[in-house]
């Protein structure tokens, strides 16, 4: 299979400092890939850059052969990219339902697209059948994840951007959004891309990781290659290993 | 000639300005909160120096002596009133409590003195310095925005309270780690910002006339500034203090009269197009 | 300001009895003509509904402040006067010229400024304002200081007060339409968080300028029809802040995002103001003051919200 995402010597600086520093690397369709990196490496930024929301400096972001960079994000959502948000970010005045149903009524559904296309089912999918008349901003904070990634399915994505998805949540939880990435991957054909802190996580779900650093990719390979690289061992988990 | 007259007296009024937005972007940079009736109290101040002048024959200079604690118990009063309830609002509800604060003012003063101007004329000897003349009066405006920027400079840098003004600024939720207490330091930057409006309005009384509505033009300057120099930064504040000052003065120079009041309108426009952030950049360093 | 239903709206028995309300009103308002003396006390109130709706309209439904909302007003009234008093137009061509022209003028305001986040926003708008004061106060054309009178001709109350019956209806309305389509549901997502209605492919800066659009325009029918009312227009009377701040404070007063707030608080609220502008000059703007600081403080939901809110409690007890 193709690549369905490249990203080419990104670049992005904030006032002179550079938090990102020439990024490329690509997803092929159907991949895990995990991207693992300390506090302020840069993740997010990267997210924020391939979802339109900040423009990177230099360096083009091309998803299924269409170079979006700097393209404004409705248009990239559009497209069939998708994101949760590191710090949940729902519509919070609206119901859990109302959430998701919004999220249909704008998206683009592709014709070949596996997801449902239905409100109550999508939330269902991620555990949140029942809540649906609740506020979204009175969930919990764990519920509030799952909203994410309800909201995220229901504009039918190609490619899942899922950012530090399982900080935060309890063992079993985490577990469950790993059996879910799984699922989401193997059952509907979403490509995805998850962000972490910690490796432990990402190891049972993602064929391939990348690490990141102070804006620069500093390794990649299986989980088990990743574990045992030198540069990660010293720059990531400060000389010991994991 | 007459240029460099003009970019002197841009320069003096540019520092007066500048302290003027340096009340406004510290407000901001606490609390998140854009405080719409910064002008208006200038204009507090200045009623208050135009009152102790006709009644008490106190020189507008020295009520600063006044002007500046009464607009820092006034601040105080308003933020623990008023502002402390919406600092954790939605920013629609701050910018509508601070318009509806600046309609009560000026609405007060409306119904208490008139829409009458009022002016005090107390002139100081210009200064002669390389051909250029400075009006005194400017210039004694010009040496009280050095004397504020540099007390605010040494309270920002030296004292605790100055330093918890700044780390909440750059970062509220690791000044909450690090113990500040943010509740009291919004009271002290509210308490700070109002003041330095309130002394400005006694400076205002050496320069021009005052109106009771005039306020917004005063809020409108600061404001200009302060997106010129990038919400929340306090040199970025007296950096674009002095370009506007500078600009607006030379400007005159080739627009006719009735143009000036645009200038700053289309700086703002200008710069809020091309960058939102401020000339200082994104988080104004 | 309760979350838009997105399963659309069902009419139960308090929708159907808030319909017989407005029907009664209607009815009264068509047939006022014929018993009241003074319509033109209910023009202005209607005036003055129209002018909070509006402002409603785009600060309600986006969570955005257009602090400039009175330009809409006085370039809707300037393009009426002038129309009428230069090219003798029909007062109703005059009328509609006036709103398109303040929704062309919303068109261009939106186009730099939507990109700008909320205090950015509310700062840019705040400018607008004194810089069409500038304008209007010395440029010849449009009279400059001294303003434009209407030919005594054009006076004809019953008929203005009419057409204002129209524009109100079709400004509440068209709040309604917009607050119940997906028009409305983009702009309550955009209120409540922008980033994630940009990331749902919800186009925000367009949705606001649509928003600024309509408001644009019902409140430049509002200043028209103000102007062939009043016959008369000067920069100070057509830019005057006090117009922006009233507009505010009803909207507000009623509840900011509902639809009916608007017509609430533009009622009470002229009534009051009316009395007692009378007897004291400018204490008016000092209860305009003290209504914004107390209901932002009090009840930011507005009368309506309140109201509702009471209501529950009170079902909820029984
Ligand atoms: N809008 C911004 N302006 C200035 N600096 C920023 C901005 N956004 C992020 N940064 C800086 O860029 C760096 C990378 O931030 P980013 O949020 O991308 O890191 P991250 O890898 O997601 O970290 P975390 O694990 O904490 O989420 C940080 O140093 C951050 O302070
Ligand atoms: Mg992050």
């Amino acid at each position: 299979m193709g690549d369905l995402l490249r990203l080419t010597q990104v670049a992005k600086r904030f006032s002179g400092l550079e938090v990102l520093k020439d990024i490329s690397f690509e997803v092929a369709e159907g991949e895990v890939l995990g991207l693992i990196g300390p506090n302020g490496a840069g993740k997010t930024t990267l997210f924020n850059i391939i979802s339109g929301i900040l423009k990177p400096n230099s360096g083009r972001v091309v998803f299924a052969s269409k170079d979006i960079t700097g393209l404004p994000t409705h248009r990239v959502s559009r497209l069939g990219i998708a994101r949760t948000f590191q710090i949940p970010q729902p519509f919070a005045e609206m119901t859990v339902l109302e959430n998701v149903r919004a999220t249909l009524l704008f998206s683009n559904p592709r014709p070949e697209g596996k997801l449902p296309r239905d409100a109550k089912e999508i939330c269902e999918m991620v555990g949140l059948g029942g809540r649906l008349e609740q506020p979204a901003g009175s969930l919990s904070a764990p519920e509030k994840k799952r909203l994410e990634v309800a909201r995220a399915l229901a504009s039918s994505p190609r490619l899942l951007l899922l950012d530090e998805f399982a900080a935060g949540l309890t063992l079993s939880e985490s577990s469950w959004a790993s059996e879910m990435i799984k699922s989401l991957s193997k059952d509907y054909g979403v490509t995805i891309v998850w962000t972490e802190h910690v490796m432990k996580i990402l190891m049972r779900s993602v064929e391939r990781v990348l690490v990141l650093q102070s804006g620069e990719v500093i390794a990649s390979g299986t989980p088990a290659e990743v574990v045992k690289n030198e540069l990660v061992l010293k720059a990531y988990f400060g000389g010991k290993p994991a | 000639m007459l240029l460099a007259e003009l970019v002197v007296l841009g320069l003096a009024y540019g520092l007066l300005f500048g302290v003027l937005a340096l009340g406004l972007t510290l407000i901001w940079g606490v609390m998140k909160v854009v405080n719409i009736a910064h002008g208006d109290f200038v204009i507090v101040g200045a009623y208050s120096s135009y009152w102790l002048f006709v009644l008490a024959g106190v020189h507008p200079i020295l009520s600063i002596l006044f002007t500046a604690p009464f607009g820092f118990g006034l601040g105080i009063i308003v933020y623990l009133g008023l502002v402390r309830r919406v600092v954790h609002a939605p920013e629609l509800m701050s910018l509508f409590l601070t318009f509806g604060i600046s309609t009560l003012i000026s609405s007060l003063l409306l119904y208490i003195y008139s829409p009458n101007q009022r002016a005090i004329s107390v002139t100081f000897p210009s200064i002669n310095g390389l051909g250029v003349v400075l009006p005194g009066n400017v210039a004694i405006a010009a040496a009280y925005a050095v004397v504020v920027a540099t007390l605010l400079r040494i309270f920002l840098t030296k004292t605790y309270w100055g330093k918890a003004i700044r780390a909440v600024t750059e970062d509220s939720s690791s000044a909450l780690l690090m113990g500040i207490n943010p509740e009291a330091v919004s009271m002290l930057a509210f308490g700070i910002g109002v003041a330095i409006a309130s002394s400005v309005g006694s400076v205002v009384m050496l320069l021009q006339a005052v109106y009771p509505t005039g306020g917004s033009e005063f809020t409108l300057l600061a404001f200009v500034i302060v997106v010129l120099g990038g919400l929340g930064s306090p040199f970025g504040a007296l950096l674009g203090g002095i370009v506007i000052g500078v600009v607006d003065n030379v400007a005159s120079l080739y627009l006719p009269a009735a143009a000036t009041p645009a200038i700053g309108f289309i700086i703002l426009v200008i710069v809020l197009i091309v960058r939102p952030s401020g000339i200082m950049g994104a988080k104004g360093r | 300001m309760s979350p838009l239903k997105l399963t659309g709206f069902t009419l139960t028995r308090r929708r159907s009895a808030e319909m017989a309300v407005i029907l009664v009103l209607l009815a009264l308002l068509l047939v006022a003509p014929t018993f009241f003396a003074r319509i033109s006390v209910l023009f202005f109130i209607l005036n003055w509904i129209v002018l909070a709706e509006s402002f409603n309209m785009f600060a309600g439904l986006t969570g955005y402040v257009n602090f400039g909302h009175v330009v809409f007003y006085g370039v809707g009234g300037y393009v009426s006067a002038l129309l009428m008093v230069n090219a003798h137009a029909s007062p109703y061509v005059a009328v509609i010229a006036g709103g398109l022209a303040s929704s062309l003028l919303a068109l261009g305001i939106s186009l730099p400024t939507t990109r700008l986040r909320g205090a950015y926003f509310a700062i840019a708008t705040l400018s607008i304002n004194e810089a069409f004061f500038v304008t209007f106060d010395s440029w010849d054309a449009v009279g400059s200081a001294p303003g434009l009178s209407l030919p005594i001709s054009y006076y004809q109350p019953v008929v203005e007060y009419y057409v204002m019956v129209v524009v109100a209806i079709a400004c509440v309305l068209s709040m309604y339409a917009i607050s119940k389509s997906k028009f409305g549901i983009a702009l309550q997502a955009i209120r409540q968080q922008e980033v994630t209605a940009n990331s749902i492919g919800i186009n925000a800066a367009y949705y606001k300028s649509l928003a600024l659009v309509f408001s644009g325009f019902f409140a430049g029918l509002a200043g028209a029809l103000a102007i062939w009312q009043i016959t008369f227009i000067d920069p100070p009377s057509a830019f005057n802040v006090t117009i922006t701040v009233t507009s505010i404070s009803m909207a507000m007063l009623g509840g900011l995002g509902t639809v009916i707030g608007p017509v609430i608080g533009g009622a009470l609220l002229y009534e009051l103001t009316d009395l007692l502008g009378l007897s004291y000059p400018f204490i008016h703007l000092i209860i305009l003051g003290v209504i914004i600081v107390g209901v932002v403080l009090v009840i930011p939901d507005g009368i309506l919200g309140a109201s509702r809110r009471v209501l529950t409690k009170v079902r909820g007890r029984r």
